[in-house]
Parts: C-alpha cells; structure tokens; sequence
C-alpha cells in the first residue's frame, strides 16, 4: 500500500454529530484533515430516536465536513451504541481427537467456529466477533499453536451484538442522506483503537468513553478483548441533576457543569457560594453542586464496575484506565475515577488559557478518530477490498487486534 | 377456576391442611391451638430454621435447605420462590388426600412473597379448594414491600379459590395513635388468626343455618378486595350487644362507614345450647344500625355446645383495595374512641385468668419473630351441630372464660345503609396522595399507587418529593430570574431502570427520598 487512503469516520453521538476525515500516508500516519460537527438532534442515549432529525444533523455534518476537507465524502465508517449493544465472551474449546496431537489449522479454524458460534437473541445483529489467543491445554496467549502438541484447544471469543432495529435506525440515517457505510463499529471498540496502544492492551487497560448521553467502555487484558459495553448515562445526565436539584436552566447547569464543578471536591459541605453563570445571576453552594456531581459519577462508576468482570477487578489486573469523551473533562472526575478503580488514570484536560486543543487530542473526537485509526488497521491487513464477511474472518482480525 | 357450589364437594370431605409460611403464617399458627381444630393438619413452613423451629405444629417443612443453609429469604423474593420450587416434593406429600387448604403468610418480603404462588399454583394442580390468608405491609416498611406484596396477591388470586388479604395499613392508622408497635402487629396477628381459624369451621359443620366458604367466595370476590374482619364474643345477658360492638371495634372496621362500602357481608354467629332467636334478632339488629341499607348478608348460625352461655360472631366483608370515597378521612377519633376501646385493652380485661396473656413479639418487620405465645384462650365455635363430639374449637386472644355477648341477628333484617367507607386511611398530612401542585418530584419517587414505571411518558411533569421540597436548600432560588423551560435530555425514551430504581432521577433525590444517609463520597 503506498498511497495516500482517505477515510471518514461519522459518530451520531447524542450530543454531536461529527464526521472526520483523515489521511492515512504510507507510513501508517494519520492527519486529520476535516471535521464537520453539528449539535445533535434526534439522538437520546446514543440511540437515534427520530431518524428525520438525525439525518439531518448527519447531512449538515457531511457538507462541512466535505467543505473543510476539500473531499468529497462517498463512504463513511459509522460508530454505533446503546445500553442494547452488549459484548459477551464466549469460550470454544476443542478437544482433538484420539490419535491426533499435533495442532493444525483445521483444529484451529474448528474452535474458532465453536467459540464465535454463540447464540444471539432473535433479531439481533453481530456487529463484532474478536477473537483472542488461544490456549493449549493451559498454555494461555499462543497467537499461532499450529504445529504444537497438546490435547485441548480453547479460544475466547468476544462476540459484541444487539438489536438489529436499533441498529438499522443508525444506518439509515447514513445511507438516506445518501452515504454508504463501509462498516459498523461498535464505539468504545473504535475508540479503544486510538486510545489505547498496544502495550496498554497487553498489561490490562479499560478504556471509558463519556459521553454526553453514554458511557461506553471496553476492557483488555492480554491483549484481548475481554468486555466492552454501554451505559446510558452521561454527561447530560449530570446537568440534567445540577438542572433538577438546584431548579436552574440547562444551560446554566451545563455551564457550572464544565466550569464550577469538582467531582473529586471533598467540601461538599462548605458553604462557599459559586457563580453558576458568567453574569453572576445564578448563584449555589459550591459543596452542594460538587455532592450533586460526586453522586451521579459515583454511582456512574459503580455501575461501570459492576458490568465488568468480577475475578479482574478483584485481582486487580487493570493497570490502566484511560477516559475519552466530553464528560471525562469534567474536573476531578479522573481524581475520582482513579479513586474508585485504583490503578492511574489518563484523563484528557483541556489545554490552559482557552488554547484550541488538536483534534487529535481532544477527547471528544476520540471515537471519530478511532474509527480511522480502525479503518486503517483494516485496511493494512487486507489490500483488497473485502466484504464484511470475508472481514470477519477471525484469522485476519487476529493480527490485526493485537 | 373451578366453580364450586355449596352442594357439591365443598371440601367437607378429605383432610384440611393448613400452611403457615414465613414468619407471619409460622407465627400466627403458634397462635393457633392444634386440638382445636380437628381434622387440620397445621404445618409451618420457612427458610428461617431457627423461627421454624420454634413453631409448635406438628408438621413442619424446611424449605431452602440448600439455597440458604438455614437462614431467611432476607428479603427477596426470588430466593422464596425457589425454595418453594425446590421444595414441591414436600408440598405434595403434604396435600395428598388433602381437599382444603389453607394458608396464611404475610406478604411483602421474601419468603411470603416468593413462596407463596408457587404453593398455590401446586394446590390449584392437585385441585384443591385453595384458601389464602395473606396480609399486606404496613406503608411504612417501604414502596417496594407493597409492590411486592400487591405483585404476590395478584399472582395467588389466580390460583387461589378465595383470597383474604389484610391490609396492616389500615389497623395501623388507628394503632398508631393509641398503641405501639408492638400491639399493633401483635393484634394483626391475632386478627389473622381468628380468621383463620374461622375457616375451616365454615367450611366443615353444617349448621342450623348455614354459611359456606362459597358465601365467603361470594363476600371475597373481586380483585384487589380487602378484608375486613371482626370477631366478638359476647357473654352475659347482653351478650348479643357485646359481641357486636366487639366485632365493631376490629380495627377494619374502625373507619368511618368503611361497612357501607361494601358489596356483600358474611356474618356468622354460634351459641351455645342457650342460643335462642332474641339474642340473634338483637345482634343482626345492631349490624343493621350500622349498615342502613338493604344488602346480601350471608348469613349463618350454628350452635356450639362448648360456647356454653356465650355468643360467638363472625364478620366477613370487603372493600375495593383502591376504593376512595371523597377526601381520606382519619375518622374522627373522639368519636371513635369511645367505640375504639383497643382491642388488647379489651381482651386485657377480660383476660380474667391468669396467665393468658400473650406476650408481645420483638416485632422488628413484616414477619416478627416469633416467639412461643403462651397457651391462647380456647373458645369454642360451633362445629357441626350434628356432630357434637367433634367441635372446632376456635381461638381468640379474648378471655378465654370472658362472658362477651354476641348479639343475635334477626335474620329477617337485613337493612342496612352503606357507610361510606375508606379502606385506606392515609395520614392526614402524606403528600404521597396530595402532591403539592408547583414542586416537582422526581418520576421514581412517586408513591406505589401512582405506578410511576408506567406514567413515564411526560417526563416533563417533575417535582421533589415534599421533604425535600420543605428543605430550604432545595427550593429553588428565587431571587434568580425565573428558569427557562428546563429541557429534558431522555425523552422519548424510556427511563433507565436498574433493580427497579430509575437512575434517571438524579442520584441526590433518590437518597433523600430514600433515607437521609450520607453521600458515597471517597
């Protein structure tokens, strides 16, 4: 491959719809050469709830997008989530028959086909099977056991599925406008794959992406795949709190959201007054909107824990987590964050004294970014344009998600 | 569902069983005598081991053996429901040959609630005439109590033949102010086990004038009834008197008119040899003073020689469990104070023996612990007046060798008015019902009856629950300009529900709604 690729990644995210257009050189690096963004309409929770009001936030994101990037936009690879889309792992394993020792590729395309057939509920779509390494009789994280002895061989397999509607609602909005889809990628996954680097995937890293209406996260140990999923509360959420509990307007609460609030404050007490809005016309205890703030992240936090899995968080295995998404740049909330996984925690800040940050680095693109970033792995294993089937052949993607 | 009628296999054949599940149904049989009721098979059944062991009945069934090792539901349901599960072997042998079953649990917990309609439903399979005696949380055990409980009693009204709730709210509006806690479950208790008791004596004796458990089936009918119960036992020249104001003084009679809500009463009375047409002309009398309408009295007597020269009265009625008529009402307790002697004082007093008191249980939740009461006071109902050697004999907390007087009825009376009845009495100042108009509550902290689940669809109706809303830090400052439409980021979709809580609310008001602890803060 020795040319210049071109690709699109689009997130219809609930409080944003942005499309990014990124250059791919030949020597594996991405610039960023586009971003058409618009306030979402349509979208509740990650999940397109008018289609009409999506689409049109979609198409007004393409046309900026095209004019900034000086391109025209034909395909795009679309992000996709909900509280509906669920990962699961599924374990194969196969025991070789009698007389047979050695590992071949049969016996390997067979446990492959054992752990990715796993029973999804009617009408469900699967938008991912990644396959981990495999094991032979207990010797873990062999990538190619051909031509090793041994009698058992167990494969993981993290099979990321949900409703076909829902799904459909999103593709619609895409391919009406119209656009076609390249591919479909669940969100924390696209994220993960610009987020987090490779050796952050070997030691154990769970990213979590906050959005405004979702919280997404996917864990790795090993360099697998080992849980990803969606929880429909964000950072809407907490403004939608501070809104309720201190009978103020959205946007007031949304400003002393990103402004005044400290998750991680431990004055929730004090008494201290705090402008909630630049003209100083709204005014609340400081302790007040930082309880209201520390509840919800708190509770956000403990919902995350309690759908990973347990032995991994007991034995502590995680050694970094690392937050993306416009919530996440709430202060204190990686102080907190750190407090309750206790591992360290890479919480993006915003650059001091108002400067723009890259859109590399501002944590709010990091999906859209991570959808290049996907596209491109992709893309450098398989020259040729394949289908999505044939893409979902585990043997390519093995190399690739390592 | 089955019909049956009086004169076809009314379960007089076949053996009686009686269930007494959890820590309501195990405690009210301790209560219970075993040889007053002849012919009934009193069994307790629990996960608890250390409460099931202290029940005196002489079967008993362990259930959970396994699931919980010994120990309670702790509340959950789910763990009852598979202990029944698990347990069905037991429940069948124990109904073999059985052709009525009673059983008493109290609802809103773990063992009640889970177990309970899968006991029913096995009745209902091996096709047995299926009574359930079932009480209700008291409102301040909490929403999810009562939603379980309610959960539970429409799962068993479709198995069982008749279902008798009580509703502990409604005795507790009353004990509340005059009794403690502990009267207040301990007469739940009682009252439970009159009823009870009262059960199998209608279903088996054939008395002079009879009243089955299809006339009960009849009262009982409809879904989402209550029960209102009275007992009274009279004794003396005026025992027909006393035996209605007895019944009069049941704390589900107490509110107001609650009897002319009623569609259909059963009433029963048993005497003893003595029993003669004045004394029943004079209770129905009474009965007819308060209710001034005519309506359908299922009405029975028996005599029972064991009730020597006193007079035994049963009421059974019900009451729409979401009836209202006009505004709530706490009735007005100088009037009904006079009447509202508390039923413990009462039988205080007539406890004349001694040593028959019963002692006041460590009441902690819905299901006190039990604790083996001391040898109940024995009165005997009229069992079949044919058979004179086997008689019922039922229970009541009252003196055993009391003299109360239950007032004949003339059954050629059955005038009575409806009195307006509230078969909830909530407080005078619960906000639940009368939300203050321009606060807002968050959805999930609405009260049982209002469903929020399912009322989620404005999402733009919110208020705060009114102590929050009395707590100045929560009022919305109004020295500030007034708010713009608050924008509201979940709709159309549904609210995020986990374990039945709606995360939407913000965090904060849950907690206060909920109990004032401190926040989870690092």
């Amino acid at each position: 491959m020795g040319q210049t690729k071109i690709h699109v990644g689009l997130e219809i995210g609930t409080s944003k719809t942005c499309m990014v257009v990124g250059e791919v050189k030949p020597d594996a690096r991405v610039t960023i050469i586009g971003v058409g963004e618009v306030p979402s309409s349509g979208v509740s929770r990650g999940e397109v709830s008018n289609v009409a009001k999506a689409m049109q936030s979609v198409y007004e994101a393409w046309i900026l997008a095209q004019d900034h990037a000086d391109v025209d936009i034909v395909t795009v690879y679309l992000s996709v989530t909900g509280k509906e889309i669920k990962g699961q792992t599924n374990r194969g394993t196969y025991r070789l028959p009698e007389g047979e020792s050695i590992i071949t590729r049969e016996h390997m395309d067979e446990v492959m086909d054992i752990a990715r057939d796993m029973a999804t509920p009617n009408e469900s779509f699967v938008l991912h099977r990644v396959p981990g390494l495999f094991s032979v009789d207990g010797m873990d994280n062999l990538s190619n056991p051909e031509g090793l002895s041994g009698k058992t061989l167990d494969i993981d397999c993290h099979i990321i599925y949900g409703p076909k509607s829902r799904i459909t609602n999103s593709l619609r909005c895409v391919r009406e406008i119209p656009l076609e889809v390249e591919d479909v990628v669940f969100a924390p996954l696209a994220a993960a794959q610009y987020a987090l680097d490779r050796h952050s995937k070997q030691a154990g890293a769970l990213l979590i992406d906050m959005g405004a209406g979702t919280t997404d996260y996917a864990l790795y140990l090993e360099g697998q795949l080992i849980a990803s999923g969606c929880i429909p509360v964000g950072g809407d959420n907490v403004t939608y709190d501070i809104q309720q509990c201190m009978g103020i307007p959205w946007e007031v609460a949304e400003l002393a959201k990103k402004e005044q609030a400290h998750a991680y404050a431990s004055d929730v007490s004090s008494k201290d007054m705090v402008k909630l809005s630049r003209k100083g016309d709204w005014v609340a205890e400081r302790g007040r909107l930082n309880e209201i703030v520390q509840l919800r992240m708190v509770e956000t936090f403990k919902l995350l824990r309690a759908a990973l899995p347990n032995d991994i968080i007991r034995k502590k295995r995680i050694q970094e987590v690392v937050m993306c998404g416009g919530a996440s740049l709430m202060r204190g909330v990686g102080q907190l964050a750190s407090h309750y996984f206790g591992v360290t925690i890479k919480q993006p800040v915003l650059p001091p004294n108002g400067e723009t940050m890259s859109y590399l680095d501002d944590p709010r693109y990091a999906t859209a970014i991570g959808l290049i970033r996907y596209a491109q792995i992709l893309d450098a294993e398989l020259p040729v344009k394949e289908s999505l089937i044939h893409r979902m052949n585990p043997l390519n993607w093995i190399k690739k998600w390592i | 569902m089955l019909t049956y009628s009086s004169n076809e296999a009314m379960p007089t054949t076949g053996k009686t069983v009686m269930v007494g599940l959890g820590g309501v149904g195990c405690h009210v049989f301790q209560l219970l005598e075993a040889d007053k009721l002849p012919g009934c098979t009193l069994c307790s059944v629990d996960l608890d081991l250390r409460r099931l062991e202290q029940s005196a009945t002489p079967a008993r069934i362990h259930l959970g053996s396994h699931l919980t090792h010994g120990l309670g539901t702790g509340g959950d349901p789910g763990v009852g429901k598979q202990a029944a599960l698990d347990g069905e072997a037991s429940f069948t042998r124990l109904f073999d040959g059985c052709s009525l079953a009673v059983i008493v649990a109290g609802l809103g917990r773990g063992t009640g609630s889970g177990a309970l309609p899968v006991i029913a439903r096995l009745a209902r399979e091996l096709g047995i005439f299926l009574v359930v005696v079932a009480t209700l949380p008291f409102r301040f055990e909490g929403d999810r109590s009562r939603s379980l409980a309610q959960q539970a009693l429409e799962e068993v009204s479709s198995f069982a033949d008749i279902v008798i709730p009580f509703d502990n709210e409604i005795m507790f509006s009353l004990m509340a102010e005059n009794g403690n806690v502990l009267e207040a479950y301990e007469k739940s208790n009682v009252l439970l086990k009159q009823a009870v008791e009262a059960i199998p004596m209608l279903s088996r004796y054939s008395g002079l004038i009879q009243v089955g458990l299809d006339d009960l089936r009849a009262v009982m009918f409809g879904k989402g009834r209550c029960c209102l119960f009275g007992y009274g036992l009279g004794r003396g020249v005026d025992k027909a008197v006393e035996a209605v104001n007895e019944v009069m003084k049941s704390p589900f009679l107490q509110p107001d008119g609650i009897l002319r809500q009623t569609a259909e009463l059963l009433v029963h009375i048993s005497g003893g040899n003595n029993l003669n047409i004045s004394d029943i002309r004079m209770a129905m009398d009474e009965i007819g003073n308060v209710l001034e309408d005519r309506r359908p009295i299922h009405f029975g007597v028996s005599v029972c020689p064991e009730l020597g020269d006193s007079l035994q009265m049963l009421l059974f009625a019900s009451v729409g469990l979401r009836e209202r008529i006009g505004e709530p009402v706490l009735p007005q307790q100088q009037s009904t104070e006079a009447r509202l002697v508390p039923p413990l004082a009462v039988s205080q007093s007539h406890l004349g023996s001694p040593g028959e008191t019963i002692e006041p249980e460590t009441s902690s939740a819905v299901d006190p612990n039990d604790k083996p009461a001391t040898k109940t006071v024995p009165t005997s109902a009229p069992a079949a007046s044919d058979r004179q050697d086997e008689v019922v004999i039922i229970h009541s907390p009252i003196d055993p060798g009391a003299e109360s007087v239950l007032h004949e009825v003339d059954q050629s009376q059955p005038e009575e008015d409806p009195i307006p009845v509230f078969p909830f009495i909530p407080r005078p100042s619960s906000p639940a019902h009368t939300p203050p108009v321009d606060v807002v509550v968050p959805k999930g902290v609405l009260p049982l009856d209002s469903h929020p689940e399912e009322d989620e669809e404005d999402l733009d109706e919110e208020q705060l629950p009114p102590d929050v809303a009395a707590d100045p830090r929560f009022a919305p400052d109004r020295s500030n300009p007034p708010a713009s439409q608050d924008k509201d980021p979940f709709s159309p979709q549904e609210p995020f529900i986990v374990d039945g809580e709606n995360l939407d609310v913000p965090p904060l008001l849950r907690k206060k709604k909920s109990s004032p602890s401190k926040s989870d803060r690092p």
